[in-house]
């Protein structure tokens, strides 16, 4: 899949990773939206079509889990939704079930994650 | 024949003094009214008889003297009138013998008499002459009943002194026996239970008899000292098995304390574990954060300078978050630092209260002026020393003003914190009030007792919670959550010791 045009959310209660993410996607071509919080990222979904969302797990007001299943209860036309998180407690295969594409472990590596964006 | 043996026989001692005044007076008062009312009765009846004596005695002059006196008379026979009114004279009790004929004393002897004591007595003196009856004149008896009367007080106080004699006797026989027979076993009784804890010693009770007496001939105190041996019997053995079952239960009480400590110890441990494991995870997902854009940061400026292209804008915004997100990990490590310390430092300063709040209050302000736009404080006290160990003081007013500065709605808003201080008999307490986001429940149930909370963390803040609660669980202070006035953040008081 071309990186170009492409709409990408990035979910992440950490404002300055939050930007140095949207460089690195805006770098690809990407058209790069930011939410601090799960709540904030529910009301940008109903306003707007994305193709990828990257969330964190762990936030205040609305964390990541509440956001994948906002998605897939709401079946919302996504190409790929990927979950952060700092540490890998979570039941991966419960989170695939429900539409979650890959769960990728901070310190994130934004390359890994345009390759798998590439191979949608 | 016995003796008394370690006896005292001085019955009116301190010990039985007032029982024996009091048995002595009863007694002896109430036999000596009772002599005195029976004597008095004894004494008018014999009065009574005395004078029916007499009286009878006065009727026999009447037949025995009356009819010579009047012949005597009648033949002018002075000599024979005379000699018949000595003999009238000479009868016990007759005082006065006079012949009168119409008011005229023809004849006089004896003593006047006092009129209360005398019984007197008139018999007219007739004569038949040629079958006609003439009177000669009057006999006049006057008899005294003074010598009788004497004569019977003497006898009743007489009477009266050897009742007196007696009862007094019986009385003094009656109380030695009683001391000997009653008194000085109940005395031996109550020195025995006196002398002896009859919860501890096993001595029985002995009268103190001095000769042996068969088992047909036991009194009311054999009965009773066997039935006071019987009850100590008893009782000891009660009271063994109730130490029996005393230590059953402390044995049973100690195996249980050691499986409980056993187990608490194992609780404890398992949710030690538990909160290590997820403050673990919490710090690990904060800290991994800030990595995560030191990461890409340098990436991409390895990127930038591999292809030499520098925007000189972006360099500065990019350093911008590298030393933000340096900050932020500087302020976690920090933290797990600050928990380390806490296990460490226990001892106790002597400062002065209101020294020790102003220093703190300095250091807080210099470092959260920056994310908390007014910091007020009043510790209006007056200078008092008090023990308490300032640093972990310190620590918990610093963590306050972390959870504080991280429960903001907005960053950029207008937050403001007010602490006031207050010492209270040896408790320094304070009300934080601040503008900021309430602690959710589940978070203020952490905060009471991190252990037991299941909650899960949360971006690494219930890290600072736990060290929180664990700094004012080294303080022994109470957090107060609980509160009906919204601008109120957290309560604390804070056990302290007065110099």
């Amino acid at each position: 899949m071309i990186i170009k045009g492409l709409k990408i959310l990035i979910v992440d209660d950490e404002v300055d990773l939050c930007q140095v993410l949207s460089w690195d996607f805006e770098d690809c071509g990407a058209i790069v939206s930011l939410a601090n919080s799960g709540n904030q990222a529910i009301s940008l979904l109903k306003e707007e079509q994305f193709d990828v969302i990257l969330t964190d797990i762990k936030m205040p007001d609305g964390d990541g889990i509440e956001l994948l299943d906002f998605v897939y209860q709401n079946k919302i036309d996504l190409k790929a939704i990927y979950l952060m998180t700092g540490y890998s407690d979570y039941p991966v295969e419960k989170l695939s079930e429900k539409g979650m594409k890959k769960l990728f472990k901070k310190p994130v590596d934004t390359e890994s994650i345009l390759e798998d964006i590439k191979s949608l | 024949m016995f003796t008394v043996k370690n006896h005292k026989l001085n019955i009116f001692n301190s010990g039985s003094a007032s029982l024996g005044w009091r048995v002595v007076v009863v007694f002896f008062s109430s036999a000596l009214f009772l002599t005195i009312i029976f004597t008095v009765i004894n004494y008018n009846k014999k009065l009574k008889d005395q004078v029916d004596n007499l009286n009878d005695r006065l009727d026999q002059i009447q037949s025995g003297f009356i009819d010579s006196l009047t012949n005597s008379l009648w033949k002018l026979d002075e000599e024979q009138t005379h000699i018949i009114l000595e003999s009238i004279l000479r009868q016990e009790d007759v005082e006065l013998v006079k012949i009168t004929d119409k008011e005229k004393v023809l004849y006089e002897l004896g003593s006047q008499v006092s009129k209360k004591d005398e019984i007197f007595r008139i018999y007219p003196l007739m004569i038949d002459f040629e079958g006609e009856k003439r009177h000669l004149g009057d006999l006049e008896i006057t008899a005294s009943q003074e010598n009788m009367v004497k004569l019977l007080s003497d006898e009743i106080k007489f009477d009266i002194l050897i009742e007196f004699i007696k009862v007094f006797l019986f009385i003094i026989f009656t109380f030695l026996y009683t001391k000997l027979l009653i008194t000085r076993h109940l005395d031996n009784i109550s020195e025995f239970f006196k002398k002896n804890n009859i919860y501890k010693s096993q001595k029985k009770l002995v009268l103190n008899r001095e000769f042996e007496i068969l088992k047909s001939d036991e009194d009311n105190f054999d009965v009773l000292v066997d039935s006071i041996n019987h009850m100590i019997e008893q009782l000891h053995g009660e009271l063994q098995e109730r130490k029996k079952i005393e230590n059953e239960l402390t044995r049973m009480n100690e195996v249980l304390e050691k499986r409980v400590e056993e187990k608490t110890k194992e609780l404890l441990e398992t949710d030690r574990i538990e909160a290590v494991v997820e403050m673990s995870a919490g710090i690990a997902h904060e800290i991994n954060s800030p990595l995560s854009v030191v990461y890409s940061l340098n990436k991409r400026l390895k990127k930038m300078v591999e292809e030499g292209q520098f925007d000189h804008e972006k360099v500065i915004q990019m350093n911008e978050i590298f030393d933000k997100s340096i900050a932020k990990i500087f302020k976690i490590t920090n933290a797990i630092q600050m928990l380390s310390q806490v296990s460490i430092v226990e001892a106790k300063d002597i400062v002065d209260v209101e020294t020790m709040l102003n220093n703190t209050m300095k250091g807080i302000i210099e470092i959260f002026k920056s994310s908390i736009k007014i910091i007020k404080y009043d510790c209006k006290f007056l200078s008092k020393d008090i023990k308490i160990n300032e640093r972990i003081f310190y620590q918990l007013i610093y963590l306050l003003f972390h959870i504080r500065s991280n429960s903001q709605f907005k960053k950029n808003e207008d937050s403001w914190v007010h602490i006031e201080f207050f010492l209270d008999n040896n408790i320094l307490g304070f009300t934080c009030y601040d503008n900021g986001q309430r602690l959710s429940n589940s978070e203020k149930a952490f905060l009471n007792n991190p252990f037991k909370s299941k909650e899960k963390r949360d971006r690494g803040s219930l890290l600072i919670l736990g060290t929180f609660s664990s700094l004012a669980a080294k303080l022994g202070a109470k957090i107060i959550l609980d509160h009906q006035n919204e601008d109120i953040f957290l309560q604390m008081r804070i056990p302290t010791e007065e110099v």
